[in-house]
């Protein structure tokens, strides 16, 4: 049973990686959950070749400190889409505190599965 | 025909080799004779061994540095300012100051390059950038002010009231918490204003 539930979970993982909304979802979702190692994971790896993994990591952390000061996420909701390599997304974020914001982020594909990009 | 007295010079030796496998020597990447070719001012930018994998998986064959710093030379020993993030849970992040040995070393770096912006103002730019050690280092990546620095901030903000303007290439960044500009180490080392010292 647990190793239906790890193949399950590796399904899921590589599932996500294929699809850019997804990506995008899960980037939040690890964030939310203050996940740092997760969500440096879905960062592309042209972003983290270029500033490095320790500044990376930090810019992660603070991104998750900004959230949990807002309470969490409530829900989230994605549109955009993916055209070749690049992907545009918009995501409507609702706070526990409230506050509803709306980010833009992008996405690239890599050898690996789509990436959390520079723009 | 005493066994121990025949195999022992072999058992230390074999002892030798494994001692020296597993015990990396870790020197800086820089040869010693560079050394006396840097000057206050210089910048010194690192491809760290973090990153290196990142940058051949992103298909890039070139080296791509990902932090710099700033040469101080004091009493005659070549130091390097810098804005780094903690990397211990109980060390500080920030801006400091450490041996060019340290900062090039081979457990840090794959790849070293020491670049001299023009006009020869890089003793007022050092002098600066020592005017902001003990700076936090800067996770929210701001470049509004200076309350807090990170690598690339720390050394365009030394040199930018000596009119020398490292910040011609900014790459905008849209994440959560993050909606800004970004400046990044290899952006800076791409500038023409930059004369080669050295680079390995």
């Amino acid at each position: 049973m647990k190793k239906l539930f790890i193949a399950l979970f590796v399904l899921l993982l590589v599932a996500c990686s294929q699809n850019p909304k997804g990506v995008v979802e899960a980037y939040y979702n690890n964030l939310d959950n203050g996940e740092i190692t997760e969500a440096y994971k879905l960062m592309s790896k042209q972003l983290t070749g270029q500033a490095g993994e320790q500044k990376i990591r930090a810019m992660l952390q603070e991104q998750a400190k900004g959230m949990q000061k807002k309470g969490g996420i409530v829900s989230l909701a994605t549109e955009g889409e993916a055209k070749g390599e690049i992907g545009e997304f918009t995501v409507h974020i609702v706070y526990k505190d409230g506050t509803k914001k709306d980010d833009k982020v992008s996405v690239t594909k890599e050898a690996d599965g789509w990436k959390i990009s520079l723009r | 025909m005493n066994y121990f007295s025949l195999f022992s010079p072999l058992f230390a030796g074999f002892l030798l080799l494994v001692a020296s496998d597993s015990t990396p020597v870790l020197r800086s990447l820089i040869p010693i004779e560079t050394y006396a070719q840097l000057k206050s001012g210089d910048l010194i930018f690192r491809q760290g061994s973090d990153t290196a994998s990142a940058v051949v998986l992103a298909g890039k064959t070139k080296s791509i540095y990902s932090h710099v710093g700033m040469i101080v030379i004091k009493n005659k020993a070549a130091l390097v300012i810098h804005a780094v993030p903690a990397e211990t849970k109980n060390e500080v992040g920030g801006v400091k100051l450490e041996s060019v040995d340290l900062f090039t070393r081979s457990d840090r770096a794959v790849h070293v390059a020491i670049m001299r912006p023009q006009y020869n103002v890089g003793e007022n730019a050092a002098k600066k950038a020592l005017t902001y050690i003990g700076k936090p280092f800067d996770a929210a990546f701001n470049l509004q002010d200076d309350s807090a620095l990170y690598c690339t901030e720390l050394v365009a903000r030394s040199y930018l009231p000596f009119n020398i303007n490292l910040y011609k290439k900014l790459q905008i960044v849209r994440l959560p918490f993050f909606n800004g500009q970004f400046l990044l180490p290899q952006d800076i080392f791409e500038q023409t204003q930059l004369i080669k010292v050295w680079i390995g």
